[in-house]
């Protein structure tokens, strides 16, 4: 993992709200984090955990009203993407910060051949000449794996199977270069011979160019194999941050327990009784009063959990990369709680 | 479980066809061979789990024993009763004892009728009486954990799980012998999943429910699961016992399978990362299925005779029935 | 059966309002200020159409020679008189009357008829379907009034062929309209949901594709009345639908066109304004309703 000295991508307190007609939702609501050059991070969270807005928003993508960017910053090299002019902002977009959607059908255009819409993502953002440009488009197909290339270039998007989409797409994604790549559930629709392909090129293509991914999914077992850190996403804010190791194998968050003691494995012992989180996540238009997790949360104290929104902390002091947001954090013996939900594993 | 009775439910060598039509005069110019000879039972009170890709079939068969579509040809045996292709049968009596939960919790619910009208709706079909319904409707909503009061509310006004624990009271309202879960929790977030594959497990313990459960999510099927057959385009390619088949898988197709999804724990899959096993190619057509073993295009075993000779479903020494010429020891 | 134990019950429900689904549709309408513009005008039209025959009691038929073509405003005529000196408010008012029936009439016949075709077409399909697809397709391919004209040149010229003409061209968009919806909703897992529950096919069209499929026929019902208004009063201008002395709005629009407008431009703007007017508000009403009921905009989050 290659260590940068400034991070690529800083996301400093950002709020994205939606004003709709039932009341604002707090879709983000006060999310930070970083992405360093080459590292892979994973942003998990169920529907309503914000983590998808938050990936449209560092992007521009979302239709501005009904959302609106309440307040924070997105830097990328040190400038603002926020208040970055949307001419600034399409240099940006393609060229230095490419993003993969979960549907390739609906991101791909359905009139123009594959090789038509990488070589525009190519002219756009690189000064080559014709020819180059359409050596590069074969290239990239190329390099995702897509057989036959040279022929392939002149198909159009219906003529692909689903993976071999999803493969055109990251192919697209990758023309400029990029140095981050964002991947919003790339291969949730995707069946799992082909979700392991897809994935597979996805690191490999990305390593061979250096480039960042910040991962986007509801799959564990994804993150679990792909990243080096992982953010998990409720109710519009983090509630915990850790390098991957630790994420698995001592989370501090009741929520993380519950959501690794949810998820069977094809490995479990027979009579392992999955241990399900109570209720549903909250509607982000009327969100609970104090933690967001609390009226969910096995472990939550009235008077303490439900009064206020806990601080993300470090679990071991300060300069620890692993935070949480939890107000039985400091607890002595609490963190034993997550035996009963992720124990007997690893 | 009873498994020294005969089967709860037996089926041989299914069959479901789909003409391709083209033309203003609808010329059948192909077949989309959904189903092509697949045949497993089901022993009562047991889980049985049917896996398998998209396309694989899996779904299929469970609207072919429900006679929701008519199969092309094959044998099935319900409790006694012969379901075959071509047999005169009374569709409303076997809906008393055949039910099925479907994989949309926001498509499988009529808009415009309350929860308990939906719920009661099997019952009104077949005659029980309106008391006795609503009786019965009450009982249903506290069992899959829903408040009484909820009857009354429209499907719009409830989560993806709620609606499909309505839908799983709709399919218990006759008190059916056995249920095909097509997809249940697919369409679920992972904490709700968790909740319903429980209640799925713990209603089956107090009714004594059979469940043919079809995902293509492995590790759910994994857990819910007593027996399994693994499905791709149109046929079965293993089936046994969860140990067999996940423990000790032989078909090449189960441990591509296995070895494709992701374990929630990094150690594992980097250690995994080495012999991971990333098939190549597209899943074919099944308008078009290869030759002989329609796994042989992706598997990395294929010869000759892969092409040539399509492997029967049976033992070959691993104790379970596979279909394939070189399967795993 | 005793019950279980509840598991995780879920009882905090989506919507914390229960909003029924008429009872949305109704508040999104009125948020709508255009649309309670055009009703306030529907409204007070057909309060016109009630009121105004009573009150402006009297003949409306015969000419009066001696008082053609008197301009509005005047203390005995409001709107003024026609070419032949008649009162143009009494025969305006009764218009709109006449113009309102006869929509009414064939709009409950076309929606039925409309209905039951693409109804039928969209949920058996089959021979059916294409049958009536492909004979709507080749109607609809006609403009109209030719239609019109054909039936009325072959049945002549009286209220019963308006009727039917109007019938016959009606029914096709409704049909088409209500197919379509059909063939969306019968694709729905619900639908084979209630199949699996043993119902048979007349009660899954009643209970489930019809109620379901409402929205849009409600929409087509107020576009077939506005629709309907100008077909009529096409038809009434090109002398095939009402004839003098009838006061239908075509009718006074033909006698505007006869009779120099030109000069007295009134006998003109009277029925055409009212004409506009009154299938212009229709119209966005229809408008108004299909924005409210699309279901895409329904619930919270």
């Amino acid at each position: 993992m290659a260590a940068g000295n400034e991070p690529l991508l800083q996301v400093k307190d950002l709020r994205t709200y939606f004003h709709t007609e039932a009341g604002v939702v707090k879709a983000v609501d006060g999310v930070s984090f970083d992405v360093r050059a080459g590292e892979v991070v994973g942003i998990v969270g169920e529907s309503g955990s914000g983590k998808s807005v938050t990936a449209m928003t560092i992007l521009g993508l979302l239709p501005v009203p009904p959302a609106k960017i309440e307040s924070g910053q997105i830097l990328w090299k040190g400038k603002d993407l926020l208040t970055t002019s949307e001419k600034d902002l399409r240099k940006i977009r393609g060229g230095q910060i490419a993003m993969i959607f979960q549907d390739p059908m609906s991101s791909l255009n359905p009139v123009y051949t594959i090789g038509n819409q990488i070589e525009e993502m190519i002219a756009t953002h690189q000064d080559l000449s014709k020819r180059q440009v359409k050596e590069r488009a074969i290239e990239m197909l190329d390099l995702v794996g897509i057989p036959k290339p040279r022929d392939r270039v002149k198909d159009y998007p219906h003529q692909f199977s689903g993976g071999m989409r999803q493969r055109a797409m990251i192919a697209m994604a990758l023309a400029c270069e990029p140095e981050l790549l964002i991947c919003d559930e790339p291969t949730t629709a995707l069946d799992v011979t082909v979700q392991a392909q897809v994935l597979e090129v996805i690191e490999s293509s990305a390593k061979q160019l250096g480039a960042a991914i910040l991962l986007i999914t509801h799959d564990l077992g994804v993150v679990a194999g792909m990243t080096d850190r992982v953010l998990v996403m409720y109710g519009g804010q983090i509630v915990e941050k850790a390098n991957v190791d630790d994420l698995y194998y001592s989370p501090r968050m009741p929520y993380t327990w519950g959501l690794l003691g949810s998820i069977p494995r094809v490995d479990d012992s027979a009579d392992r009784r999955l241990t399900p989180i109570p209720g549903a996540p909250p509607l982000m238009s009327k969100p609970p009063a104090g933690c967001r997790f609390s009226p969910r949360c096995v472990f939550a104290v009235p008077g303490l959990c439900d009064a206020a929104v806990p601080e993300l902390v470090a679990v071991h002091g300060a300069g620890d990369e692993h935070e949480a947001r939890c107000a039985r954090l400091g607890e002595a013996g609490f963190a034993d709680n997550a035996a009963q939900f992720v124990g007997g594993r690893a | 479980m009873n498994t020294d009775a005969a089967p709860l439910l037996e089926i041989t060598n299914l069959v479901k066809h789909f003409p391709i039509q083209r033309g203003l005069l609808k010329r059948t110019v192909g077949q989309v061979k959904a189903v092509d000879g697949v045949s497993y039972s089901v022993n009562s009170g047991e889980t049985f789990g049917l896996v398998g890709e998209s396309g694989c079939g899996k779904s299929t068969t469970a609207r072919l024993v429900l006679r929701l579509m008519e199969p092309t040809s094959g044998t099935i045996k319900f409790d006694g009763q012969d379901l075959s292709a071509g047999t005169e049968i009374d569709t409303k009596a076997l809906r008393k004892k055949l039910q099925i939960v479907f994989q949309d919790p926001y498509a499988s619910l009529n808009p415009r009728m309350t929860v308990r009208q939906i719920i009661a709706e099997p019952m009104t079909v077949q005659g029980v009486h309106k008391d006795e319904a609503n009786a019965r409707v009450d009982d249903l909503l506290t069992t899959c954990g829903l408040a009484r009061e909820h009857g009354a509310r429209y499907p719009h006004e409830f989560s993806g799980g709620q609606r499909q624990r309505v839908g799983v009271a709709r399919a218990l309202a006759n008190k059916p012998k056995l249920i095909f879960l097509d997809e249940p929790v697919s369409a679920l977030d992972v904490s709700i999943q968790a909740q319903i594959v429980n209640l799925l497990d713990d209603l089956q313990e107090q009714m004594g429910l059979t469940y043919v459960f079809i995902a293509h999510d492995l590790s759910v099927v994994s857990h819910i699961s007593d027996r399994i057959a693994v499905m791709y385009l149109g046929k079965i390619m293993e089936s046994g016992t969860m140990d067999e088949v996940f423990g000790a898988p032989s078909h090449p197709y189960t441990k591509a399978l296995l070895s494709a999804v992701p374990l929630p724990d990094p150690r594992a899959e980097r250690a995994r990362k080495v012999e991971r096993i990333v098939l190549h190619g597209d899943i074919p057509s099944a308008a078009d299925p290869p030759s002989g073993c329609r796994f042989r295009t992706r598997c990395w075993k294929a010869t000759e005779l892969c092409a040539n000779e399509e492997p029967a479903l049976i033992d070959r020494g691993g104790g379970h029935p596979v279909a394939c010429h070189f399967p795993e020891q | 059966m005793t019950a279980l134990l509840p598991l995780a019950v879920d009882t905090v429900l989506v919507t914390t309002e229960q909003v029924g689904y008429w009872e949305d549709v109704r508040r999104r309408f009125f948020r709508n200020k255009l649309a309670i513009g055009a009703l306030t005008v529907l409204v007070l039209l057909i309060l016109l159409a009630i009121i105004g025959p009573i009150v402006a009691k009297g003949d409306y038929t015969t000419g009066r020679l001696g008082f053609e073509l008197k301009r509005p405003g005047d203390r005995r005529w409001i709107l003024g008189t026609d070419s032949l000196g008649r009162d143009l408010f009494k025969r305006v008012v009764r218009g709109i009357g006449i113009s309102l029936a006869l929509a009414a009439g064939v709009t409950i016949a076309t929606t039925l008829l409309g209905m039951i075709l693409g109804g039928l077409a969209g949920y058996l399909g089959g021979f059916l379907d294409t049958v009536v697809s492909r004979f709507i397709d080749a109607v609809y391919a006609i403009p109209y009034v030719l239609i019109g004209i054909s039936i009325i040149a072959i049945f002549g010229r009286s209220f019963w062929t308006l009727l039917g003409s109007l019938v016959a061209v009606g029914w096709l968009s409704t049909a088409r309209l209500f197919r379509a919806a059909v063939l969306q909703i019968r694709g729905q897992d619900f639908i084979e949901a209630a199949r699996a529950t043993g119902a048979d096919t007349r009660r899954i069209l009643l209970n489930h594709v019809v109620p379901n499929a409402l929205p849009p026929v409600i929409v087509s019902i107020a576009f077939s009345i506005a629709g309907s208004i100008l077909a009529e009063s096409i038809y009434s201008f090109l002398a095939i639908g009402f004839t003098e002395p009838r006061p239908a709005l075509g009718v006074m629009l033909l006698d505007a066109r006869k009779s120099g407008f030109e000069v007295s431009p009134h006998i003109l703007f009277v029925p055409a304004v009212v004409l506009i007017l009154l299938t212009l508000s229709i119209a966005i009403i229809g408008d108004a309703l299909r924005d409210a009921l699309d279901p895409k905009l329904r619930g919270a989050g």
